[in-house]
């Protein structure tokens, strides 16, 4: 003790005082530089432009357009089809083909009607449009019907092969687009999502709104793969680029409902089904409210099925392919007599209308849902035989100790995906 | 360049004379193989013509950038560095520009922050990757002609795309060659005096060169000196000088007119076919050159219909002799009638 108080004795005061100081400022100083570093680098964080186009303002300038015409010009059958491809209400898509009826033989409306046909899953309308188009087999669009048929019926191996041939010929974003989505369903997410970045480099800045459907798609391999924060992230930014789609929205509410986010999910579900007729958004919300609000969860499943008749009574395999897998989840939790046999009936016409990978795995699940072991599993050899890769279909393989098979190879050539093109 | 004989998908039919004008039909079904052996020719003897030097663009306005740049902003010795190569691009800007980064974790948008800082903002964003080319242009017409527009092929190195020049010029030279010598005009390709034009495409190079060496290695004739403002001794260009490398070559000592530069009045689709004509020889009375099927005189004499020029001579409103050196624009309108 002695010792160490003889020690302490030779230190000089003012040269400790000083080493102090020394040590005070030098900590001050880093936290003053860091803290300088941070607001700069927040100040300095990326700051979103003013959005070049938004859902509203697409919306208006439609509707603006509209006003200038009367209902029985051509261009307003147009633009009421723009319409209702923004809004995606049935009502909508239904007016519009009404419209185009007026204009038997203008070869552009009639595409228009294909393409509202197919889009609403009436492949046997689709087609005998498609036929009527057929005279004009060096047009692209009628090439663009002839690989969504395809797409319906299940005829993948064709679809690719187009797809593949345009994709050489001449590099569109939308064909990319469609190759990145069969990649993803077919098992290969990393291409897909690689296809869908290139298309949107493809894209100019007057098409910021395919941008965002874009964006939204690479969410969506996300959200389908379980990768929930990254899916926010994609279906963020495309509502930054492309802000107020109730498309995106609903995608957005869906993502925070399975992070466990339900206040914003509800507020965004809130906002999305004032714009769409959708009832699954409707049974969403519903869903998320029922053990908060039963009374309003009740009134939001009513809206649902009204809705669904109602869009049924317009489009019935597009209304039914939406809500069937819904119902098997609800049906698997709380069976009821008559949604069974909706199920049954529902899947029955999907799959003989259109006989592709999506109506095989809702009437597989219906059949499992039935009891009906056998009837499944033989589907789930026909679903086997497709390309089709989903979580789903290996879960099915599974289920019935199928064998399941390779992936087909969605490689592209490396010039189309790095930008090598001549 | 001149009509088909049998070729029933876009002849002249006087029954519809403004088919590919103010009627488009659709394409029929195929297959579209031609099993003619010969050009048509008329009642009198006379072949036509698949153009009519019409202007497609008439009373159009196109948009133009027009830049005056004096040789001393661009050389260090303007007084003997007298040629400028250039070249021309079209860019829009890709919508991933205008979608900020985004970051979905505070680390990752820490991170974008601090990179930030050092990324300078600009006025008028000049990064390349922000853009997408939507079109270019070295040598006109050539670049369309030869180089097929390819991305690759515009700029100063294009000395290893030459068996692709050689196997596509000879592939022009069995459509247009055999179409001169019909008309009676003397051609630099040879094709064998093949009696109709024929669809020949070449892999080796080594087949197509001893067929378009001539047109090469010949030298382009100037219909008079007027070019040459300076009275140097500049010597005429070859023709392998013009797409070698791909870019417009202006000679400051001329005036700027084709294959020495590219002057708005040039009618340069024309010129580019005169590198077929054997420049060695005559073409009426007179040496052959590169306005030669420019000139109305030769066509008034030749067996064809109709006698016109093939493209437009003159533009459809006088250039200014002044900057911008366009001319005035048209009055625009909402619609525009079809012809």
């Amino acid at each position: 003790m002695t010792q160490m108080s003889a020690a302490n004795s030779t230190v000089n005061p003012a040269s400790f005082t000083s080493y102090r100081l020394l040590r005070v400022i030098i900590a001050r100083s880093l936290v003053l530089l860091f803290a300088g570093i941070a607001l700069t680098a927040y100040l300095q964080y990326p700051r979103e432009a003013t959005p070049r186009a938004s859902f509203q303002g697409d919306l208006v300038r439609i509707q603006e357009a509209m006003a200038q015409l009367k209902p029985n010009e051509p261009k307003y059958a147009f633009l009421q089809v723009q319409k209702a491809q923004l809004t995606g209400n049935f009502a909508d898509f239904y007016q519009a083909n009404q419209l185009l009826e007026a204009f038997p033989d203008d070869r552009e409306l009639i595409l228009l009607r294909a393409k509202i046909a197919l889009s609403m899953h009436d492949v046997t309308r689709g087609g005998k449009l498609f036929d009527q188009l057929s005279h004009y087999p060096n047009d692209t669009r009628t090439e663009d019907l002839a690989i969504d048929i395809a797409l319906q019926q299940g005829q993948y191996h064709q679809a690719v092969e187009t797809l593949t041939l345009r994709l050489q010929r001449d590099l569109q974003w939308s064909d990319l687009a469609r190759y990145a989505y069969l990649a993803h369903k077919f098992g290969d997410s990393a291409a897909a999502d690689q296809y869908y970045v290139r298309a949107q480099e493809l894209l100019s800045a007057k098409q910021i709104k395919d941008y965002a459907w874009l964006e939204l798609q690479r969410g969506i391999i996300d959200l389908e793969n379980g990768q929930h924060p990254e899916a926010l992230a994609h279906f963020e930014l495309a509502n930054r680029a492309y802000p107020g789609h109730w498309l995106i929205e609903e995608h957005l509410a869906e993502t925070h409902a399975l992070l466990n986010q339900p206040q914003k999910a509800i507020a965004l579900y809130e906002g999305v089904i004032q714009q769409s007729d959708n009832p699954m958004y409707f049974f969403a919300l519903g869903d998320l409210l029922e053990a908060t609000k039963p009374t309003r969860a009740n009134g939001l499943f009513s809206a649902a099925e009204e809705h669904f008749q109602q869009r049924y009574s317009r489009y019935p395999m597009a209304a039914a392919g939406h809500m069937m897998d819904i119902w098997i989840e609800e049906q698997q939790k709380n069976p009821t007599a008559e949604r069974r046999t909706r199920l049954l009936q529902l899947s029955e016409m999907n799959l003989v209308h259109r006989p592709n990978a999506d109506s095989l795995i809702q009437r597989i699940n219906v059949l499992i849902l039935e009891g009906d072991v056998e009837a499944a599993k033989q589907l789930t050899v026909s679903l086997l035989a497709t390309p089709w890769r989903t979580a789903e279909v290996a879960e099915l393989a599974d289920k019935f100790g199928l064998d399941l098979p390779g992936q087909l190879s969605m490689q592209l050539p490396a010039e189309i995906v790095t930008n090598q093109q001549l | 360049m001149l009509e088909l004989e049998g070729n029933d998908l876009f002849n002249y039919n006087p029954q519809n004379p403004e088919l590919g004008w103010t009627v488009k039909e659709d394409l029929p079904a195929g297959p579209y193989e031609w099993k003619g052996t010969r050009y048509k020719k008329d009642a009198n003897g006379n072949y036509r013509f698949v153009y009519d030097g019409r202007d497609a663009q008439a009373g159009r306005n196109i948009n133009t950038v027009g830049f005056e740049i004096p040789l001393a902003f661009i050389s260090k010795e303007p007084a003997t560095d007298r040629i400028v190569r250039m070249w021309g691009g079209s860019y829009v800007r890709k919508a991933s520009s205008l979608v900020k980064a985004h970051a979905p974790s505070a680390v990752g948008s820490a991170w974008l922050g601090v990179k930030n800082m050092f990324t300078k903002e600009l006025e008028f964003n000049n990064r390349d990757s922000d853009y997408n080319q939507v079109d270019h242009d070295g040598v006109p017409f050539s670049d369309a002609a030869l180089s097929m527009r390819y991305d690759s092929h515009v700029g100063v190195a294009n000395l290893k795309y030459l068996r692709e020049f050689t196997t596509r010029f000879a592939h022009l030279g069995w459509g247009f060659g055999p179409s001169v010598s019909a008309l009676g005009l003397p051609t630099c390709f040879d094709h064998s005096n093949s009696p109709v034009s024929v669809h020949k495409t070449y892999t080796l190079a080594t087949q197509a060169f001893p067929r378009v060496k001539n047109c090469f290695f010949q030298k382009l004739n100037m219909p008079d000196n007027s070019w040459n403002t300076s009275g140097k001794a500049i010597p005429l260009r070859y023709t392998f000088e013009v797409f070698l490398p791909n870019l417009t070559a202006v000679d400051m000592d001329t005036n700027g007119t084709w294959p020495f530069g590219r002057r708005p009045e040039d009618q340069v689709a024309t010129r580019f076919l005169a590198t077929f004509l054997d420049m060695k020889q005559n073409c009426g009375a007179t040496a052959c050159n590169v306005e030669t099927l420019n000139e109305p005189a030769l066509w008034e004499s030749a067996p064809i219909e109709p006698k016109t020029v093939p493209n437009p001579r003159f533009n459809d409103k006088a250039f200014l002799p002044e900057f911008p050196y366009l001319a005035e624009p048209w009055p625009e309108h909402t619609t525009y009638p079809k012809e």
